[in-house]
């Protein structure tokens, strides 16, 4: 069952550090959404593989719009 | 020979400079250098800055009642209260009510800290202040620049170039002076706290709520009117999406205009006579403690409600009750990620820190209501 | 008006004038469903 990451507030994304695939433990950074003039990074729920990857680096999202699927 | 010499000579600011002069010319670099070189609220201080080093050259007559250039952008610009509501316009065109919206009662922490502006102008007035001057300094405490101007322009003039001095600098200081205070009143577990999420808020629902707010706010307090009616424009252009370029022009264009006219008549309102006094550090002190004190009356309310109510509020959340926006609801959201790197509070602490804006407006009005009648 | 007349009602109402706040949010979500409501009702 994959573990969804939602955005925690409403932003842009600014920088992703994580290629899909890759493997994550909990509380790795994997981006980064700037809201509010502000750099809030967003951190992985769990340990798993960033199975999907839904957005890309400047795109708007709101709160709890889907950014990723960890396995 | 010499004596034509001489005429000459005081025909010159030179023979006209006192210390006094001298001592406002170092306070004016000295916040150009900040406002360059710290980037401490560039946009005001800059202008206002450059403003007291005009006021203070002699002979240049720029405040001159009826004649000078920067006494008649004080006069019909501020005096006419015309620049504030314009400012409060681009505020309005700024704002997302969204989380407001969402989180109604957050609200309360927006009054909640407005308690540090009347301990204040209690304060101020057993110190000796007049009740005038008192409310002036007291208003620091709600962190609103144009609040301040508005109201000091209105009850004191004589102390509107400290009070908005105060003001501005400790916005740009709030993520110095809140933290420490922030830390101190709320313990880890309180820091930890997740909010509940609030409920979705429709596209229509921000439509609506500028129009009603508008009919509610001043059918029932006429005296806010100039400031919320602005305010609420502003937000309707922002909200109905089909005036993007009034959006943008409140925003923008004409939010820049107005701080040009803003910055440069308070910077020259403090001349030497009436800056150099030791009533103005007196104003600094209180206008600090004002601001301290709001940070702290905010997150005792937010601790107050927490015990009446099952949907526990993170204590922080109450000090973004002060008004600068968004500089203490970043910083409410920073201290609440030391505690809890996954706590994501920026977007609740804009509901009490947009409510302290409208806050500090209120407690404005109450006070011009109550001390000009 | 003497100080401490001022410091009470002062605070008493600006919590009054957040209520009034308070009050219009209420107002507007209450019509704002009724609004959405007669939609609903409309299409079906």
């Amino acid at each position: 069952m994959a573990t969804e990451v939602l955005a925690p507030l409403p932003g842009k994304i600014i920088r992703i550090n994580i290629e899909p695939n890759a493997t994550v433990v909990e509380d790795l950074e994997i981006m980064v959404i700037e809201a509010m003039k502000m750099e809030t990074p967003i951190y992985a729920p769990c340990d798993g593989v960033i199975e999907k990857m839904l957005k890309k680096e400047g795109d708007e999202v709101e709160e709890d719009d889907l950014l990723a699927l960890i396995g | 020979m010499i004596s034509h010499l001489t005429s000459l000579v005081k025909t010159t600011g030179f023979v006209y400079l006192t210390p006094g002069i001298i001592v406002m010319w170092i306070i004016g670099l000295t916040l150009i250098y900040l406002a360059i070189k710290k980037e401490y609220e560039p946009l005001l201080l800059l202008p206002i800055g450059f403003g007291i080093l005009l006021a203070n050259l002699p002979l240049s007559g720029l405040m001159t009642p009826g004649e000078g250039l920067l006494w008649k952008f004080y006069e019909y610009g501020i005096h006419w209260e015309i620049i504030p509501p314009i400012i409060f316009l681009g505020i309005g065109a700024f704002t997302d009510f969204g989380p407001l919206l969402a989180n109604p009662r957050l609200i309360f922490l927006g009054a909640g800290a407005q308690a540090g502006v009347y301990l204040t102008f209690f304060t101020a007035h057993a110190m000796g202040f007049d009740i005038m001057e008192a409310a002036t300094i007291g208003i620091i405490g709600g962190a609103d620049g144009p609040t301040t101007i508005f109201l000091a322009s209105k009850l004191a003039p004589q102390l509107l170039g400290a009070c908005a001095v105060a003001a501005y600098s400790y916005m740009a200081m709030v993520p110095i002076i809140q933290p420490p205070i922030m830390r101190l009143m709320t313990t880890e577990a309180e820091r930890k706290i997740r909010m509940t999420k609030g409920r979705k808020v429709s596209k229509q629902e921000k439509l609506l709520f500028p129009i009603v707010s508008t009919f509610l706010i001043i059918l029932l307090v006429p005296a806010s009117a100039p400031l919320i009616s602005m305010l609420m424009l502003g937000n309707l252009f922002r909200e109905s999406g089909v005036v993007e370029r009034l959006k943008h022009a409140a925003q923008n264009e004409l939010m820049n205009i107005v701080t040009i006219f803003l910055g440069v008549p308070i910077g020259a309102t403090m001349n030497a006579e009436a800056f150099l006094q030791p009533k103005v550090v007196f104003i600094f002190v209180l206008g600090l403690c004002a601001f301290m004190i709001s940070t702290a009356t905010g997150i005792l309310l937010a601790k107050l409600m927490n015990l009446f109510s099952s949907k526990k509020i993170n204590p922080l959340l109450g000090a973004a009750g002060v008004s600068a926006v968004p500089m203490a609801a970043r910083v409410v959201h920073k201290v609440g990620t030391e505690a809890d790197k996954k706590n994501y509070l920026l977007m609740y602490a804009m509901g009490p820190n947009v409510a302290g804006v409208i806050g500090t407006v209120i407690a404005a009005g109450i006070f011009l209501t109550l001390l000009t009648s | 008006m003497s100080a401490s007349v001022v410091f009470i009602g002062g605070i008493s109402s600006v919590f009054f004038g957040m209520g009034l706040l308070y009050l219009s949010i209420k107002i507007t979500a209450m019509i704002t469903a009724r609004l959405t409501g007669k939609r609903k009702e409309n299409l079906s």
